[in-house]
């Protein structure tokens, strides 16, 4: 209080010494200005996505196969861990996709997420030579298919690839969106991950 | 409007119309001249809002005017090619004036603001004036600038644009809002400048080879921003501008209300812009909507003939939507968006809505200035400013229910400084500073996103010497400047477990300039330019890092580079080919060592959104060579033909290869015809305009995902007239730009990935000023 009356004061004080105090009070009350930066808040990465697990069942309960893709920093520079195994021969299996937030404790469950937004998701399942066939088994509300369920049908031994891509705000009504084709979906890719496929 | 304000408007406009006549037998002489080459201009109009009479000069450029009261007239002169001049002349005894118009090539706005403006010495410099500001009210800053040869726009559609100014821009170019370099977040393409353009009185680019006596990182450009002096003519003055722009919709709402009371001056700016989505020939850009305000206020004292104050003080907001087909999650988005004709998302209807992805950005500055004046060519100036910047930028996020900005920035500025200006002696004059500045920015956290810009704190002190003498036709100007940059930053880890980490930097910049120039001889006049300027390292090339969804890529900061060293050669030559035929053109050369660029790297890194290239901040030599024309033909007195080109080439030396994001080489061709008086309607102006854009030639596609556009060409055409009732004086404007609705894609739009660039567009608006 005592320094801005004498701020104000001098401001008045028609004189040369007047200026030059007014000078030296403000360059002094620049210096008094923090200049350490302060220290960022290291953010809770809520949206992250650091793993997508396939979990295969075949229809006779016998067989239990599993990929996944697990990246704990993100975009950050540490290479993901991907893990495939092996299919059966002209086999059908039920598939089930889990996405999980494990950079954070407790870990959280977004596959849950996405099925409540379902009208606003889509999973899009891209074979590559892998002579297997992906239909959808599960519907949003509109009755077009989400994908977090589907069932796959394999075919003679091959050797190939299936990426798994999902999108956000696709257009679930474009042409063939429903029956899987990418095409006509548009919107944003939240995820697209590719495992190597071998039919045994 | 509020009953009171209607009260006080009917009474200023009452009372200027019932000055009493007495003593009425007084004389004004003068002459009119061009301020540049000292030549009498003939049919130059004169209107006196008292008499509502007008008159015009004569073969020498006179003119005489009797039958005056004893007391003072505001008389405006104007003429084709030259900007209005507005000036308020005491009659209380007869006089003799010379007024001096402006081709706007060099500056010399009012007697008051020369006066008090910084001069440039012998930088080249071009300006927009106000009547060009007032007939362009809807334009944002950077659009407004392109009017000037050698500068360009790098626009992310909407209204978001930063200026490009002979190849240089964020932050190599530097913004001066009132005397005080912007602080906001300039690293950024989508970084628009957080300036209202309806503040100024005047807009000035310099298009020098070092700016010395500026704080901030500048490799030689400069623009300025200036509000001007309120000056001491004690009348209130009001000024209120409206126009509507067809494409986007937009209504833009500018006023300004300015007097000198009981000695203090003061002066009032408030800007309201709404637009919603543009619109290319053919479609819809959903979601390029954009709001904008602004409120400035400006207060003027002296203390004594000596002591001269300022305050200054402006707040803006604007939010700006981002085409919503260009936002995309990963590689193959992009890749698919690439190959469209019509955008994704793009609505058939119009709308005003601003969804995500926008923008949403406060600026607010706050200038102290005091002034001494030891004799009049001897001052001292003390400045203080503070700036504070808030930049939240709101995407697309993976839950809909997540209403965060992904981008949340708070940046602190303190400025001061003490500049000194004097005579040596009668030849020779010194001006010398040192400036002090403090910048925090922080990251809020509230994006749960890791942050691409890291917190930091910089200091900034810079010590300034500039000598300039004149002997017989030459002036001479030699220049130095010293600055020290401290920068400490504090980040997160990008590695697990995340830990905070803290890095410095320094910095020492030097700089120096020579500058020679010849004065006009034969009505020549040359000028040359040699600059060597240093620019430290921003903080993004340091230590940005992590995935810029903008260019869908991972850039990565190199927190070991170098400051950049330019070294630019300059030369300017302005006079007459022929009679009445005008040429102003410069040349320059720009070398710039350590050029700090991002490059893609051999790394492509896997997340589970797929593959991203990976971006790496890295240093190579440049060059850039330039050449801008400005010719103006004024084969009589009602019509002017001026022809503007620029050609610019951005090599990278050390690969061989182009600079990307340099300005296409352009030019335009505008033919003006002035009637000075067509019933009651004054100075009714035509003007017809065709803007050549050549083709750039194709950077590396590494860098870029397509290869340049096809050249284009755009047409407009404009009409403006002044009616004045009473003391009132009205100016009407119809502009219409891309007349024959043109489908383009322009090489500096980031839009051009995803969509056509705009259609059609008609501007329609009324200047009221009293």
């Amino acid at each position: 209080m005592h320094l801005k009356r004498y701020f104000c004061a001098h401001l008045l004080y028609v004189s040369m010494t007047g200026y030059f105090r007014l000078v030296v009070f403000s360059l002094i009350f620049m210096y008094l200005i923090g200049c350490e930066p302060i220290d960022p808040v290291i953010p809770n990465e809520e949206e992250l996505i650091t793993t997508l697990e396939f979990r295969l069942v075949s229809s006779d309960q016998q067989d239990t196969i599993l990929f996944s893709f697990k990246d704990l920093d993100g975009d950050g520079g540490l290479s993901p861990v991907i893990q495939n195994e092996k299919l059966k021969v002209h086999t059908t299996y039920n598939g089930m996709l889990t996405l999980r937030n494990d950079a954070i404790n407790p870990s959280s469950d977004i596959s849950m997420e996405v099925e409540e937004e379902g009208n606003a998701h889509q999973f899009f399942y891209v074979v590559n030579n892998a002579g297997i066939s992906v239909k959808y088994a599960d519907k949003d509300a509109n009755g077009n298919p989400i994908g977090l369920k589907t069932t796959i049908t394999t075919g003679n031994q091959a050797t190939g690839e299936l990426t798994i891509i999902l999108r956000h705000n696709p257009d679930k009504f474009g042409s063939s969106v429903s029956d899987g084709l990418i095409d006509q979906a548009g919107g944003e890719t939240d995820i697209e991950v590719t495992f190597q496929i071998d039919v045994i | 409007m509020s009953y009171k304000y209607l009260i006080l408007l009917w009474f200023v406009i009452y009372s200027a119309v019932t000055v009493s006549a007495q003593n009425c037998n007084r004389t004004l002489k003068g002459r009119v001249l061009d301020s540049h080459d000292k030549t009498p201009l003939e049919f130059v109009s004169i209107y006196i809002k008292e008499t509502a009479t007008s008159f015009t000069t004569d073969s020498v450029g006179s003119f005489l005017i009797d039958q005056l009261c004893a007391k003072g007239y505001h008389i405006s002169f104007s003429y084709i090619g030259y900007e209005n001049r507005d000036m308020f002349i005491s009659t209380v005894s007869d006089s003799t004036i010379t007024v001096l118009l402006d081709q706007g090539c060099h500056v010399l706005g009012e007697v008051e603001v020369t006066a008090s403006n910084e001069n440039e010495g012998l930088q080249n410099s071009q300006n927009i004036n106000a009547q060009y500001l007032n007939q362009n009210s809807n334009q944002n800053l950077s659009e407004l600038l392109q009017h000037i040869s050698g500068v360009s726009s790098i626009k992310s559609g909407g209204d978001i644009g930063i200026p490009v100014v002979q190849g240089m821009y964020g932050n190599r170019l530097m913004i001066m809002n009132n005397g005080i370099a912007q602080a906001g977040q300039q690293w950024g393409l989508d970084h628009s400048p957080e300036i209202d353009p309806g503040i100024a009185k005047y807009i000035k680019v310099i298009k020098g080879v070092a700016a010395l006596q500026y704080q901030g990182s500048s490799l030689g450009n400069v623009i300025l921003i200036d509000p001007g002096s309120i000056g001491i003519e004690p009348h209130f003055h009001a000024k209120i501008n409206y126009s509507y722009a067809t494409n986007g919709r937009s209504n833009n709402f500018h006023t300004e209300l300015k007097n000198v009371t009981h000695g203090i001056g003061w002066k009032v700016i408030a800007t309201l812009k709404k637009g919603g989505d543009k619109r290319t020939s053919d479609y819809y850009l959903t979601n390029t909507g954009n709001r904008m305000e602004n409120i400035a206020v400006q207060l003027e004292k002296s203390i004594s003939k000596k002591w001269k104050n300022q305050l200054f003080f402006s707040t803006f907001h604007s939010k700006n939507g981002i085409l919503r087909g260009s936002h995309i999650g990963n590689i193959s988005d992009l890749q698919e968006a690439l190959h469209r004709d019509v955008p994704f998302f793009t609505a058939s209807e119009f709308s005003y809505d601003i969804d995500r992805p926008f923008q949403d950005v406060r600026h607010t500055l706050t200038k102290v200035t005091t002034k001494y004046y030891f004799t009049d060519n001897n001052k001292l100036e003390f400045n203080y400013a503070y700036q504070k910047n808030i930049r939240k930028e709101f995407d697309i996020r993976r839950s809909n229910d997540n209403t965060n900005p992904a981008l949340s920035l708070s940046l602190d500025s303190h400025f001061a400084e003490l500049q000194y200006e004097g005579e040596l002696n009668s030849k020779a004059t010194i001006h010398t500073g040192v400036q002090f500045n403090n910048i925090l920015n922080t990251n809020i956290p509230e994006t749960d996103i890791l942050p691409l810009i890291p917190n930091y704190a910089s200091q900034q002190l810079g010590f300034f010497g500039i000598y300039k003498a004149n002997f017989d036709h030459w002036n001479y100007e030699m220049g130095t400047r010293l600055e020290f940059i401290d920068l400490k930053v504090a980040t997160i880890s990008q590695s697990l477990p995340r830990i905070i980490e803290h890095f410095q930097n320094t910095f020492l910049n030097k700089s120096l300039s020579l500058g020679i120039s010849r004065d006009v001889v034969n009505s020549w006049n040359t000028t040359l330019n040699i600059g060597f300027t240093q620019r430290q390292p921003a903080v993004n090339e340091l230590y940005s890092n992590g995935l810029h969804q903008g260019v869908s890529g991972i850039e990565i900061g190199n927190s070991t580079l170098n400051p950049e060293a330019s070294m630019k050669t300059s030369l300017t030559l302005s006079g007459k080919l022929i009679e009445k035929l005008k040429l102003e053109t410069t040349v320059y050369l720009q070398r710039i060592n350590n050029y700090i660029y991002l490059y893609p790297d051999s790394e492509v890194r896997l997340t589970i959104r797929g593959a991203f290239p990976v971006f790496r901040y890295g240093q190579t030599n440049a060059s850039i060579a330039g050449w801008d024309v400005d010719l103006k033909y004024a084969p009589h007195y009602r019509w002017l033909l001026n022809f503007q080109s620029s050609l610019l080439k951005g090599k990278d030396i050390t690969h061989q290869t182009r600079l990307i994001y340099m300005p296409s080489n352009n030019g335009k061709l505008t033919l003006q015809h002035i009637v000075p008086k067509m019933g009651k309607i004054k100075n009714m102006t035509f003007q017809l305009s065709e803007n050549w854009v050549f083709r750039q030639k194709s950077s590396e596609l590494v860098q870029d995902f397509l290869p340049p556009p096809s050249g284009y060409s755009l047409l407009g055409a404009s009409i403006s007239g002044d009616l004045h009732l009473k003391s009132v004086k009205c100016t009407f404007y119809l502009n219409a730009e891309n007349l024959l609705n043109t489908k383009y894609r322009d090489y500096l739009n980031r839009m051009r990935y995803f969509a056509d660039d705009t259609g059609l567009n008609v501007v329609i608006g009324a200047l009221i000023g009293i």
